[in-house]
């Protein structure tokens, strides 16, 4: 009995779990590195399909918002049509005239609600600007 | 007598904890982590002062977009997009000054004008004026 006991004694394993904190830690310095939160979460769209699309950067980025009604919305806001110059005189002073404006225009709005979003942004100088789109599955 | 009490003062800091905060904090991170991938067709709007240049009109190729989706290239209907950019295509080869006049009516979807000037933008045409159409 006394031989059996001892033969499972030296068996037993462990799993070596001295450097688990350490690569929680390192994941962990990852994760905080990389975060920036979300201050513009958005309104509920569906981005239209496109192929030649290009990656955004987001520094002096803001968001234009249209939803499938034509309503625009900014930084988790809906701003009537006229105030979007006034927003974007902003944003164009804050990011010292970098600004690049990106349009997020739900696919079934009226190609009218974009234009007019347009139109306001010419007013205030936001010249650079980005439709969003999201990449098309297939065509890749 | 002296030796035992040292023995005794030794104490360890419990680590065994560690990794649990460790994970907690990390599974924090990772949920509220947003990754930013925006992806997007870049257009420069004309400015103000930009005065409108008169373009020969052999210079010109007019894309129509109507409330209903048709699509008009120069007031001829084509329903295909893969049609409309080989048609473009074809006049930018014979015209390196070609412009694109995508005129889009205010009723038309988004998407219908997103898919053209994604089209322009794979044939590698650069000139492309947008236009709308406001009139009922």
């Amino acid at each position: 009995m006394a031989v059996i006991k001892r033969k499972k004694k030296s068996a037993d394993a462990k799993i070596p779990t001295a450097s688990m904190a350490d690569i929680a830690f390192l994941l962990l310095v990852f994760f905080m590195v990389t975060t920036v939160f979300k201050v513009d979460s958005g309104i509920d769209l569906q981005l239209p399909l496109a192929e030649k699309v290009e990656k955004l950067q987001r520094k002096n980025l803001a968001i234009v918002w249209i939803n499938d009604q034509g309503k625009v919305a900014i930084e988790d806001k809906f701003v009537p049509m006229e105030f979007v110059s006034n927003l974007m005189d902003q944003k164009m002073f804050e990011t010292n005239g970098e600004l690049i404006v990106e349009i997020k225009a739900d696919k079934t709005a009226r190609y009218g609600a974009v234009d007019a979003v347009f139109e306001e942004l010419k007013a205030s100088g936001a010249l650079r600007v980005v439709l969003g789109a999201n990449v098309e599955s297939g065509g890749r | 007598m002296l030796r035992k009490s040292r023995l005794k003062v030794q104490e360890d800091i419990p680590d065994s904890s560690m990794a649990d905060i460790a994970f907690l904090l990390l599974i924090f991170f990772m949920v509220t982590t947003g990754f930013f991938n925006d992806k997007g067709l870049s257009i420069m709007l004309p400015g103000e002062a930009q005065g409108s240049a008169k373009i020969p009109k052999q210079n010109l190729c007019k894309i129509f977009i109507n409330s209903a989706g048709n699509i008009y290239v120069d007031d001829q209907p084509m329903q295909e997009l893969t049609t409309i950019s080989n048609y473009v295509e074809s006049r930018m080869k014979e015209n390196d000054k070609l412009v694109v006049i995508i005129k889009t009516d205010v009723n038309a979807r988004y998407e219908w004008m997103l898919s053209i000037f994604d089209e322009m933008k794979k044939i590698g045409m650069k000139k492309i004026s947008l236009q709308v159409n406001k009139k009922r």
